[in-house]
C-alpha cells in the first residue's frame, strides 16, 4: 500500500480534470462571445471563470459556501426573466444566464459532482451559441469544444469512478492498495490522449456523415421559430430599418438565393458582372424617430390572390418587362416574406398553389407558404394602378436634415423651396444630394448605436458622418423629402456576384441593402444609392477596410464555411450525391402530392387541401411536438419507475451488521427466535399460516408469555421497515420474552 | 487461482445517459425546425457520442477476465486483503476507469440468481483499476476490515465502467465461489483470571490417580476414594490387597472455555459478542501461556457440551478460534464431540453477569469465573 504514490496519483488526475473542465468552460464563453458578437462581457466572464478557478483551487472546499452560490443563481433566474419581460431575446438571455452559472460554479466550493455539471453547462452554453449565431468563430469554438469536452469527460469519467470508490482519499485511499502513482499517470494519460485523437477524428467523420446525410427542408419551422439562427443568415428580408441599433447588418456569406434576370421577349439573360441589380423586397416608405417602416402594413392595404395554379395577374405587361427568376438556397424564410422583383410586379408564378398578397400603392407582393419554392416574377418599370404622391406636399420632420438639404442645395445653386424650384430639376437635385453623401461620408459597419436623444438621421448627416447603408438610405431620403421630392427607403437586396456560366446571380446575405427610391417625375420613381462602396460589393469594401493579409484571410474563410457550411442545403445534397438537382422540385413534387392526399383523406375535402396546405403544417407541428412529449413523458416515467423500483432496495448493501449499526440482525434473530418458540410447542405448521397465528396457536394456554411474543413479533415487523430506532424495542422485548418463559420454567408465573 | 466464470454481460442506463438521448433528440428536432446547419452538426456530434460510447465501451469490457484471491480466514477488526486480478484478452482495446465490486446477488444469462452472504460481516469490498491494458492484466489488493463474525461467502463479483462517455454503466459479472471464516476479536481478559488459571493449574501438579491419564505411571495401595475402576484386579488378586494403577497427569495444562449458553441465548446480541470475544481473549492467554485449551458451552444447570477438546495438537487455537467464529446460543444440534473436563483442569466459565437483572442497567455485562473441573 502506498499512500504518497495513490495521492500523487489522485492529485494529478483531478487537477488534469479541473484543467480540462476551466479550457472546455473557456471555449463555451468564447462561444458565447462570437455569437453574441460581443467582447465586453465575455471577456468579464473568462476573467472571473479563470479567477474563481485559481482562488479555489488552491485548496480543497474553499471557495464560496453553496447556500450563496444558490442565492446567486436564484438571482440570476430573476435578472433573466426580468430581462425576457423587457424584450431581451429569450435564447441571448437564456445564454447570459448560463454564463453567470458558470461563473457562480467557478468560484463556489467545489465537489467531485460539480466537474460534471460545470462541463454540461459548458456544453449546452456552446449548444445555445449555436441557437442563437451560425458565424465562422461559433463553428472555430464549437470544433475546440467537441476537443476540449472529449478531453474533460473521459478524465472526468476516470476520476468520478475512482472517487465513486475511494470517497474520501485521507481516510480511504488506504484501504485501495496499488491505485498508481505517477508512473501510473502517466501511463494512463499517454492512451488517453491517443483516445482523444481517436475520439474526435472518428466522432468528426460520423458527424460530417451525418450533416451531409440529414436530408434538409424537411419539416423546416414546423416548431415555430424553434432553433432559427438569429443571426448571421437573412436581414434583407426585415420588416424594418431601425437606425438605433447601430452596426447589426449581417456579415454572413451565406447564399440565401439565386437570380436568373431575362427580359420579357426573349431577348436574353440580363445582367453581368460589374452590373449589380437591385432586388426589392419592401418599401418602408414612413420615418419616425429613426426607424423606417411600410406605410401600407395594415391589413386593409393588401389585396390577396389565392390561386390553384400560382400565376398572379397584377398588371399589364409592357414591351420593357424584365423576368425575374429566383431560386431560395435559405430555409429561413418566415410566413408572408416578400417576393423579390426588380421593379414593379406585373406578374408572377409561383409553381403551385398558393395565396398572394400584393399592395398596389408600394408594388410590394408577398407569398404566404410558399417559402422555399422556386417563383419567376414579370417586372415592369411603368407603375399602373400606383397613388402617387403630390411634389411639394412631403417634408422630413427633422430640423437638421431640412437644414442640411437646404445649404446642400444652395450651395449647388438650387433652389430648395419646391413650389418655387423648377420641377425639370428634381432629378438634378436628387443627384446633388446623392453625390455629396457619397462623397463625403464614409461607410462603416461597425458604428456605434447613436445617442437615444438625438434622431439617427441627423446624428449621422452632423456628427457621426459614418454608418452602413441604412444611414445613407435614410439620409438620402430625407434630404429628398426635405426639398419636397417624395422618396422612400426600399430594402432588400444588391445582387453584384454574378456568374456568367450559368447565367445567375448569387445572392448572399451580407449582400443585404438599402436604398432610395425618389419620384423626380410624376410616375417615375429613380433608383439612388449614395452608399459609397455599393456598386463595388461589399465584400470588396471589408477587404479594403481591414487592409491586412489577415483580414483577408479570414473574410475568405468566412465565406467559405457560410457557402459550404452555414448555406448547405438540399440541392447541395443532391449534387453531393451526383444526383441532378433538377430533381429536387419532382422530390418535392411527390412529397406534396402525398401529403395532399393524405389531407384529402383526413379533411374529405380535396379543394380544401389543395387550397390550405396550412393543414399540413398543422398536422406537422402537432405530430413533432406530440413527438417530443411523448418522448420526454417516456423518458420521465422510465425514470421515475426506476427510481420507485430501486427505493429502498439495497442491490449492493454497505453494512447491516448489527454489531456496530443496523438492525437488521437483531429483527432477524428475533423472527427466528419466536419461530423456533412457537415450533418447540407446535411443531406442525399449517401451509400458508402466519408466524402470527402459529405462534397464537402455540401459546393458546399461556396468555402472558402469547401476548409478550406476538408484542415481539409486532415490533420485529414494522422494525423491518424501520431504521436503527428499533433496536433497543427490540432488545427489551427479547428480554420479556427470556422473562415471561424463565419465569414459567421455574414456575413463579 | 482459477479465473471467475462470466454469468453477465449489462448495458446499465442511467439518468445522464437518458439525458443525453433526450438532448439528442431536441438537437434534432431543432435542428430540422430551424433548418440550423451547426445543430446538424452537434447532433451528428450526439449521434457519435452514442456510437463510439457504445462500440468502445462494449468492446473494452468484452475481453475483461477476474480471479479472486480472498484469505481463507480472518478477523474481525483486522483488515482483510482481498485481491482482484483484472486480465484484458482484448487485442485492441484496453479498458479504462474500471469499478471492481462485489454483490450481494446476481442474475446471469439463465436468469439463475446467484447470491452471495458477506454483506452483514464485511463492508461492500470495492476497488478502483484506472487501466488493464491490452493483452495484459492488473491487480489490485482492497483492504476490509470485517465488523462481524462468521462466514463470508463469496459469489458475484461485478467489473464495471462508464468510460468513456459516462452514458451507460457497462457491466461484466463474474462468480467465483469462496469463502472467509471471519474470527471474532479478542478481548483483553482480565489480569485477576490469569492468576487464577496458574494457582487452578498447580494444584494438580500431585499426580494422581485418574482413568483419564494419558500414560501409565506405577502401581499403589488403594486409598480411600480411588474409583473403582482404577484398581487394577489382577495385581490386588497377586497381592491379596487392593492395588489402584496411577497414570501419569495429561501433558501440558489444560484449561476449558465454558460459554453459559443457557443464560446467553436470551441476552442482547452485543452480550453475545462480548462472551465470545472474551473466549477469543483466552485463547490469546492461552497462547501466551502455553495452556492447552478446549471449548465447551453450558447448556442447562447440569449439562455441559463439548465443542472441541482439549489438545496439544497444531492449530488447536486456530480451532477454537474457528468455532468461535459460528458459535450462537441457539440450542441447535451439533455433531458430539469426544473428551470432558478432567477433574483439575481449569475452567473459564463465561456468562452474563451474576449479579445483573433483566432489564437493568448491568444486564449488557458479561462475567468471567473460574475455578475447577472438579469443583462446583
Amino acid at each position: 500500500v502506498s499512500n504518497a504514490g495513490a495521492s500523487s496519483f489522485g492529485q494529478s488526475l483531478r487537477r488534469s480534470r479541473d484543467r480540462a473542465v476551466l479550457a472546455s468552460c473557456v471555449v463555451a464563453l468564447l462561444g458565447y462571445g462570437f455569437s453574441q458578437e460581443s467582447v465586453v462581457m465575455p471577456a468579464l466572464f473568462i476573467g472571473t471563470c479563470v479567477l474563481g478557478f485559481v482562488v479555489t483551487g488552491r485548496e480543497r472546499g474553499s471557495g464560496m459556501p453553496r447556500w450563496a452560490a444558490n442565492t446567486l443563481v436564484g438571482a440570476s433566474i430573476l435578472g433573466g426573466w426580468y430581462l425576457v419581460r423587457e424584450g431581451s431575446s429569450v435564447v441571448s438571455t437564456f445564454l447570459l444566464f448560463l454564463s453567470a452559472v458558470l461563473c457562480v460554479k467557478c468560484w463556489q466550493a467545489r465537489r467531485e459532482a460539480d466537474a460534471g455539471q460545470m462541463l454540461s453547462l459548458a456544453v449546452f452554453l456552446t449548444i445555445g451559441s449555436v441557437l442563437d449565431n451560425n458565424s465562422l468563430g461559433v463553428g472555430l469554438c464549437v470544433l475546440l469544444q467537441t476537443a476540449a469536452a472529449l478531453w474533460a469527460n473521459l478524465l472526468h469519467q476516470v476520476q468520478a469512478t475512482r472517487a465513486r470508490v475511494i470517497p474520501d482519499e485521507q481516510t480511504q485511499e488506504a484501504l485501495v492498495s496499488g491505485t498508481g502513482d505517477n508512473d501510473a499517470w502517466r501511463s494512463l494519460r499517454r492512451p488517453l490522449r491517443r483516445l482523444t485523437i481517436l475520439f474526435f477524428v472518428l466522432g468528426s467523420l460520423i458527424a460530417g456523415v451525418v450533416f451531409v446525410g440529414v436530408p434538409r427542408g424537411q419539416l423546416a419551422g414546423a416548431m415555430g421559430s424553434m432553433a432559427v439562427p438569429i443571426r448571421g443568415r437573412i436581414t434583407g428580408l426585415a420588416e424594418s430599418v431601425d437606425l438605433r441599433l447601430g452596426g447589426t447588418i449581417s456579415e454572413s456569406g451565406a447564399a440565401v438565393l439565386e437570380a436568373e434576370l431575362t427580359a420579357a421577349n426573349r431577348a436574353g439573360i440580363v445582367g453581368g458582372e460589374g452590373l449589380p441589380q437591385y432586388l426589392r423586397a419592401r418599401v418602408l416608405d414612413d420615418y419616425d424617430g429613426g426607424r423606417w417602416v411600410s406605410m401600407v402594413a395594415r391589413e386593409d392595404g393588401w389585396r390577396t390572390y389565392r390561386t390553384q395554379t400560382g400565376i398572379v395577374d397584377l398588371a399589364s405587361i409592357g414591351s420593357s418587362a424584365m423576368v425575374l427568376r429566383i431560386s431560395p438556397r435559405s430555409q429561413a424564410w418566415g410566413e408572408h416574406q416578400p417576393v423579390l422583383t426588380l421593379w414593379r410586379p406585373a406578374q408572377a408564378d409561383f409553381h403551385g398553389a398558393t395565396e398572394v398578397r400584393f399592395d398596389p400603392e408600394s408594388g410590394v407582393i408577398r407569398q404566404t407558404y410558399a417559402k422555399d419554392r422556386q417563383y419567376t416574377v414579370v417586372c415592369v418599370q411603368t407603375p399602373t394602378r400606383e397613388r402617387l404622391p403630390e411634389r411639394g406636399s412631403v417634408s422630413f420632420k427633422v430640423a437638421g436634415v431640412r437644414d442640411m438639404a437646404g445649404e446642400i442645395l444652395r450651395r449647388g445653386g438650387f433652389e430648395p423651396d419646391p413650389l418655387r424650384r423648377d420641377p425639370e430639376e428634381d432629378s438634378r437635385v436628387v443627384r446633388v444630394l446623392e453625390s455629396y453623401l457619397t462623397a463625403n461620408y464614409a461607410y462603416a459597419l461597425d458604428t456605434p448605436p447613436p445617442p437615444i436623444a438625438r434622431d439617427p438621421t441627423e446624428y449621422f448627416l452632423t456628427t457621426g458622418k459614418a454608418g452602413h447603408c441604412e444611414y445613407f438610405a435614410s439620409a438620402l431620403a430625407g434630404m429628398c423629402r426635405s426639398v419636397g421630392i417624395p422618396a422612400r427607403v426600399v430594402a432588400g437586396y444588391l445582387a453584384n456576384e454574378f456568374d456568367p456560366s450559368t447565367g445567375r446571380y448569387t445572392v448572399r446575405a451580407r449582400d443585404a441593402h438599402a436604398w432610395v427610391e425618389a419620384m423626380v417625375a410624376p410616375g417615375v420613381w429613380r433608383t439612388l444609392d449614395a452608399t459609397p462602396v455599393a456598386t463595388g460589393g461589399f465584400r470588396a469594401a471589408r477587404r479594403d477596410n481591414l487592409l491586412s493579409w489577415l483580414g483577408t484571410v479570414v473574410g475568405d474563410a468566412r465565406a467559405m464555411w457560410d457557402s459550404s457550411v452555414v448555406s448547405f442545403d438540399f440541392q447541395d445534397q443532391l449534387k453531393l450525391f451526383g444526383l441532378d438537382p433538377s430533381r429536387r422540385s419532382a422530390v418535392r413534387r411527390g412529397v406534396a402530392r402525398a401529403i395532399e392526399k393524405l389531407q384529402r383523406l383526413r379533411q374529405g375535402n380535396p379543394d380544401a387541401a389543395q387550397t390550405r396546405p396550412v393543414g399540413w403544417r398543422r398536422t406537422s407541428t402537432t405530430v413533432a411536438w406530440g413527438l417530443l412529449a411523448a418522448g420526454l413523458c417516456s423518458a420521465a416515467a422510465w425514470a421515475l419507475r426506476r427510481w420507485w423500483t430501486r427505493r429502498g432496495t439495497n442491490e449492493e448493501p454497505s453494512n447491516p451488521g448489527w454489531a456496530w449499526r443496523g438492525c437488521d440482525r437483531a429483527v432477524g434473530g428475533l423472527v427466528r427466535e419466536l419461530t423456533q418458540l412457537a415450533k418447540s410447542r407446535a411443531p406442525d405448521r399449517a401451509p400458508g399460516e402466519t408466524l402470527g397465528a402459529w405462534l397464537t396457536r402455540a401459546f393458546a394456554r399461556e396468555p402472558k408469555a402469547l401476548e409478550v411474543v406476538l408484542e415481539a413479533l409486532s415490533l420485529a415487523e414494522s422494525a423491518r421497515f424501520g431504521g436503527n430506532e428499533h433496536g433497543p424495542a427490540l432488545a427489551a422485548a427479547r428480554e420479556r420474552i427470556g422473562t415471561v418463559l424463565n419465569a414459567r420454567t421455574t414456575g413463579a408465573g | 487461482v482459477d479465473e471467475a466464470r462470466v454469468i453477465s454481460r449489462l448495458y446499465h442506463f442511467h439518468l445522464p445517459g437518458v439525458a443525453y438521448c433526450g438532448t439528442t433528440l431536441v438537437l434534432v428536432l431543432g435542428a430540422i425546425n430551424g433548418q440550423n446547419n451547426l445543430l446538424f452538426w452537434i447532433f451528428g456530434l450526439a449521434v457519435a457520442g452514442l456510437i463510439l460510447s457504445g462500440i468502445f465501451s462494449g468492446w473494452g469490457l468484452m475481453g475483461l477476465r477476474l480471479a479472486r484471491h480472498a484469505p481463507a480466514v480472518g478477523r474481525v477488526g483486522e483488515p482483510l486483503a482481498i485481491t482482484y486480478t483484472l486480465r484484458n484478452r482484448n487485442r485492441v482495446f484496453p479498458a479504462f476507469a474500471v469499478e471492481v465490486r462485489e454483490l450481494s446477488k446476481a442474475r446471469s444469462w439463465t436468469l439463475r440468481v446467484h447470491r452471495s452472504a458477506w454483506q452483514e460481516l464485511v463492508p461492500v469490498p470495492a476497488t478502483f483499476v484506472e487501466r488493464v491494458p491490452r493483452r495484459g492484466e492488473s491487480a489490485r489488493t482492497v483492504l476490509v476490515t470485517p465488523n462481524k463474525r462468521g462466514v463470508a461467502r463469496w459469489g458475484t463479483v461485478r467489473a464495471s465502467s462508464t468510460f468513456p462517455m459516462g452514458l451507460t454503466r457497462k457491466s461484466v459479472t463474474f462468480v467465483q465461489a469462496g469463502t472467509t471464516l471471519v474470527r471474532p476479536a479478542a478481548l483483553e481478559v482480565d489480569a485477576s483470571i490469569v492468576e487464577r488459571v496458574r494457582g487452578q493449574l498447580r494444584r494438580r501438579e500431585r499426580p494422581r490417580p485418574t482413568p483419564d491419564g494419558d500414560e501409565f505411571l506405577a502401581l499403589r495401595e488403594y486409598a480411600p476414594g480411588d474409583p473403582l475402576k482404577t484398581l487394577d484386579w489382577r495385581a490386588t488378586a497377586r497381592l491379596q490387597r487392593p492395588v489402584t494403577r496411577t497414570f501419569t497427569p495429561t501433558r501440558g495444562r489444560r484449561v476449558w472455555v465454558v460459554l453459559d449458553a443457557g443464560a446467553l441465548r436470551w441476552a442482547p446480541q452485543e452480550t453475545i459478542e462480548r462472551g465470545v470475544s472474551l473466549a477469543a481473549g483466552c485463547v490469546q492467554l492461552a497462547q501466551q501461556h502455553g495452556w492447552t485449551l478446549g471449548l465447551a458451552e453450558r447448556l442447562g444447570e447440569d449439562r455441559l457440551r463439548v465443542l472441541l477438546d482439549a489438545s496439544e495438537r497444531a492449530g488447536q487455537d486456530g480451532r477454537v478460534l474457528d468455532i468461535l467464529a459460528l458459535w450462537s446460543p441457539a440450542d441447535t444440534p451439533r455433531p458430539a464431540q469426544r473428551g470432558r473436563p478432567h477433574d483439575g483442569d481449569a475452567v473459564i466459565v463465561i456468562a452474563p453477569h451474576a449479579a445483573a437483572q433483566p432489564g437493568g442497567p448491568g444486564d449488557r455485562e458479561i462475567g468471567i469465573a473460574c475455578g475447577s473441573a472438579g469443583g462446583s
